[in-house]
């Protein structure tokens, strides 16, 4: 039966192998085709077999994937509590998604290589949702990393694109090297890769260790979630194509990071130490990032930094020890903020492909299914009472406060800060874009936009708004769920519950009419500077250029100018020289005049003759 | 051979070599190299080689530098020179000197049977024996060697206009 | 031997320097080529003088051998020698100079 289990991330693989072998000959809807259906098949695996992953769950042990003396990597998956809905997550996602994009990609001229890469990236991500040992899951690791930067370059011949695409990777490549350090350091001091393994032997591990194996794990998933401080990939990914940002950079590989630090939670929370810069980290990005998404201009990026914010929450959860809240957020998040992003793709289609939402408005009037999506969305993500959001949202802030102790609790008011200016946001994103008058003139060409565009958009608005459902407060059905697995949450009274989710609500509200002050007729006044500063990241990416690409620049400079002109070019030039010296010495032994023969041969003659002596000398 | 016996035919040989490089006339030269040579004979025939040092004198002296002065002489006529001086013939005079001087103390000093430096002594028919039995490969090579060198001679002492190869 | 081996050797020796120097010190042809039968009739002297004290036919073999090379050496060197006379009516070697490729 345990073969059924690897049928999930096989199936898009094999579609991708379809798709790159047979691509060209087939019609041109094809690619989308294969890819949507393999996803969507994996997506039916996975939900058949959810009832089985409860408890121990299933396991599937394919092949040994790598073996040497004492250490074996397996082909191993394992269907667990808490690999189970993340894999049906991203399975059902991915297949609305594919959906959306086998129409939004369909008259692209490289639409094969796009869908083969698309689907690649779904079996290397259900790769590291389903692997049982951390080398297999730094397999999809890197294969995540690498069809990310296939994807958001997707149109390279724009350097802007490719350029993005390279930051992507190069960024995130960053965080590989910590988490490979701590794969290693973990298999030379515990023996193994295998995670249930490693969890349970985590109490053995010294604290310094586990420390530096906490910070470690942080840092691989800060890359891989564009976290502080490897995260100025994110907003620049936005080059890619919106399925692209709706997949990769919403509901799938920028949650990678906070999975994993789910999955290796009870590791994590051996030292404390670890755990709180988890959850700071996390905090501090969510703050970073609302502020900056308050004051960008163009739709994408105030998307990118709203999912940094909100994996900043997971990671903020998984610091406090709440693996149930962190998941939960994640699952939650990756509907509602994949729903936006693909919205937004049809934003901007509808505006002319401007995607300056400070030109947009009046939308509303022209599209109202996609106002009342949009809607959906955005108050799952402000957290509206009620709304899968909210629900989420507040599982996080109630475990940062009962984790108790003065640190967490100034956490706590962070998360609180972030969740008004992500209501201000979220709701001047709504405004700018759908109410008021139209700022910019429609397309004088706009494309229909397909009925396969918009179908997918409406599962997952129904996903966000319900999903709190999933696990309402006070002893849900995740949390039940994932005991196996996790920790439970503390039990937290029902006053503080109550008095939590009215403060949350007061914040939506008072993040809404702050924004319907500000945003309500007119469009952005003039950029103060200090607006400006949090528009461009709070100069992150000049911090990075200054710290990193310049002196790294200036030693190949350097290298290049030094070393390997004038040391090693240098060097070969003059041994070339040397030895052109010596043979042009040496031909003029040979000038042609018999006179200097004679001579040679002579003097010659002479020295084997004394040689001859030499050698049968016996005096 | 008694000692003094050699030494003179060895001084013999030394005085004519040296006379024999530092000459300016060429057939002056092949004359005291002849000098020279029959003095070694003399020394092979003491040391147990009699006919090598017949070859010697056959061969080496009266072939190899007869051609010399062939072709000196093809070369460089030398016109009859005027009456020479008597101090000329200083010089091949003490050779001859040396010479029978080596002679008659080989004969007059040590009158024994043992006439040679060594009581060696190989008869011509063992050293043919030696020569064609043992050497024989040694022997076909030479012979090569030499017909080799006849063809290179010819060759190379052709005039223009003497008959080429047959097409 | 009534002489010793090493006298003789001796007297072998100084022919063989008389005749090197001779072939490396003289400018014409001629005499290079007679430097040479005096180095080759030294060596055989040193044969044959090995051959009487070892008892051995060996070398007065190779002195026969070696009389045929050399004989066909100043064969084909006189005809060089003849040949270079020709075409530059002057035995001397320092006219020689174009033996370079």
């Amino acid at each position: 039966m345990d073969w059924v289990l690897a049928l999930i991330p096989l199936l898009p693989l094999l579609g991708s192998l379809a798709i790159v072998l047979g691509g060209r000959r087939l019609p041109a809807a094809a690619p989308g085709i294969i890819a949507t259906v393999s996803v969507a098949a994996s997506a039916a695996v996975a939900l058949l077999l959810l009832p089985h992953a409860a408890g121990e769950g299933i396991r599937s042990r394919l092949f040994v994937w790598l073996s040497s003396e004492g250490f074996a990597a397996p082909f191993g998956l394992v269907l667990d509590p808490l690999s189970a809905p993340m894999a049906a997550m991203v399975t059902v996602v991915s297949a609305l998604i594919h959906l959306y994009a086998a129409g939004y990609m369909r008259e692209d001229p490289g639409r094969v290589r796009f869908f083969a890469l698309f689907n690649l990236f779904v079996f290397a991500m259900l790769i590291i949702v389903l692997a049982d040992n951390l080398a297999l899951l730094f397999l999809g690791w890197e294969g995540v990393g690498f069809c990310s930067y296939a994807l958001i370059g997707f149109w390279f011949r724009e350097p802007k694109n490719a350029a993005a695409g390279q930051k992507a990777f190069l960024v995130t490549r960053v965080g590989d090297v910590f988490l490979l350090v701590a794969v290693l350091w973990l298999l030379s001091r515990l023996g193994t890769t295998d995670i249930v393994a490693i969890n349970a032997a985590a109490p053995s591990l010294p604290a310094a260790g586990a420390t530096a194996v906490g910070v470690l794990l942080l840092l691989g998933a800060a890359g891989k979630s564009a976290q502080l401080p490897l995260m100025t990939w994110l907003p620049d990914a936005m080059a890619g194509p919106t399925p692209v940002s709706a997949l990769i950079h919403a509901a799938t590989m920028v949650t990678a990071g906070a999975y994993l630090l789910c999955r290796l939670n009870p590791l994590l929370s051996q030292s404390p130490a670890a755990a709180a810069a988890v959850a700071a980290v996390g905090a501090l990005t969510a703050l970073y990032a609302a502020l900056c998404a308050l004051f960008q201009r163009e739709i994408k990026r105030v998307l990118a930094y709203s999912t940094m914010s909100q994996v900043g929450y997971m990671l903020l959860a998984a610091g406090a020890g709440a693996v149930g809240a962190s998941l939960f957020h994640l699952i939650v998040h990756a509907f509602f903020k994949a729903l936006l992003f693909m919205a937004a793709g049809v934003i901007i289609h509808r505006f002319g492909g401007e995607n300056d939402i400070t030109r947009m408005g009046g939308l509303r009037r022209e599209q109202r299914a996609l106002f009342y999506l949009f809607v959906a969305g955005a108050l799952c993500l402000a957290g509206a009472p009620l709304t899968g959001g909210f629900f989420s949202k507040d599982a996080i802030l109630l475990s940062v406060l009962e984790r108790g102790g003065g640190f967490y609790r100034l956490l706590f008011g962070v998360a609180i800060a972030t969740a008004l200016i992500t209501a201000v946001y979220t709701f001047r994103l709504l405004y700018l874009v759908f109410l008021g008058e139209r700022r910019s003139p429609p397309p004088a060409h706009p494309h229909a936009i397909g009925r396969s565009m918009m179908v997918p958009l409406w599962p997952l608005a129904a996903l966000g708004l319900l999903g709190g459902l999933g696990n309402l407060p006070g002893g849900g059905w995740l949390d039940g769920w994932l005991a196996p697995v996790a920790q439970p949450p503390p039990p937290a009274s029902h006053a503080a519950e109550w008095a939590l989710a009215a403060a949350a609500a007061l914040m939506v509200l008072a993040g809404w009419a702050l924004a319907h002050r500000r945003y309500r007729g007119a469009a952005a006044a003039a950029e103060t500077g200090l607006a400006r500063a949090f528009r461009l990241g709070l100069f992150a990416d000049e911090v990075v250029r200054a710290a990193l690409v310049r002196p790294f620049h200036a030693l190949a400079r350097f290298s290049r100018d030094w070393v390997d002109d004038r040391i090693i070019d240098g060097g070969l030039r003059g041994a070339a020289r040397g030895f052109g010296g010596i043979g042009a010495w040496l031909s003029r032994l040979a000038n042609g005049s018999l006179l200097r023969y004679r001579t040679a041969l002579g003097l010659g003659l002479l020295g084997l003759l004394a040689f001859a002596v030499a050698v049968v000398w016996r005096p | 051979m008694h000692p003094v016996a050699f030494w003179i035919f060895a001084v013999t040989t030394l005085a004519a070599l040296l006379l024999c490089v530092t000459r300016q006339n060429a057939v002056h030269a092949v004359l005291y190299l002849l000098g020279a040579l029959l003095a070694v004979a003399a020394i092979l025939f003491g040391l147990g080689a009699p006919l090598i040092a017949a070859w010697q004198v056959l061969v080496y002296a009266g072939a190899i530098l007869v051609l010399f002065l062939f072709v000196i002489m093809t070369l460089a006529p030398v016109a009859p020179s005027q009456p020479r001086r008597m101090r000329a013939l200083l010089g091949p005079g003490a050779i001859g000197a040396g010479i029978l001087a080596g002679m008659v103390a080989l004969v007059l000093l040590e009158p024994s049977d043992e006439r040679g430096l060594t009581d060696y002594l190989l008869p011509p028919a063992e050293l043919g024996r030696a020569l064609f039995a043992d050497a024989w490969i040694g022997v076909e090579a030479v012979s090569f060697l030499l017909l080799i060198a006849v063809v290179g001679a010819y060759w190379l002492g052709r005039r223009e206009g003497d008959p080429e190869e047959p097409r | 031997m009534s002489v010793p081996l090493e006298h003789v050797l001796l007297l072998s020796v100084a022919i063989f320097a008389i005749g090197l120097a001779c072939a490396l010190f003289r400018r014409k042809f001629l005499f290079i080529l007679l430097g040479v039968e005096i180095m080759l009739n030294a060596a055989g002297l040193a044969l044959v003088a090995g051959s009487a004290v070892w008892r051995n036919p060996e070398g007065q073999v190779f002195w026969m051998l070696l009389a045929a090379i050399a004989a066909a050496e100043v064969a084909v060197g006189l005809s060089l020698l003849i040949h270079l006379h020709r075409r530059r009516h002057s035995g001397d070697v320092d006219e020689l100079r174009s033996l370079r490729g």
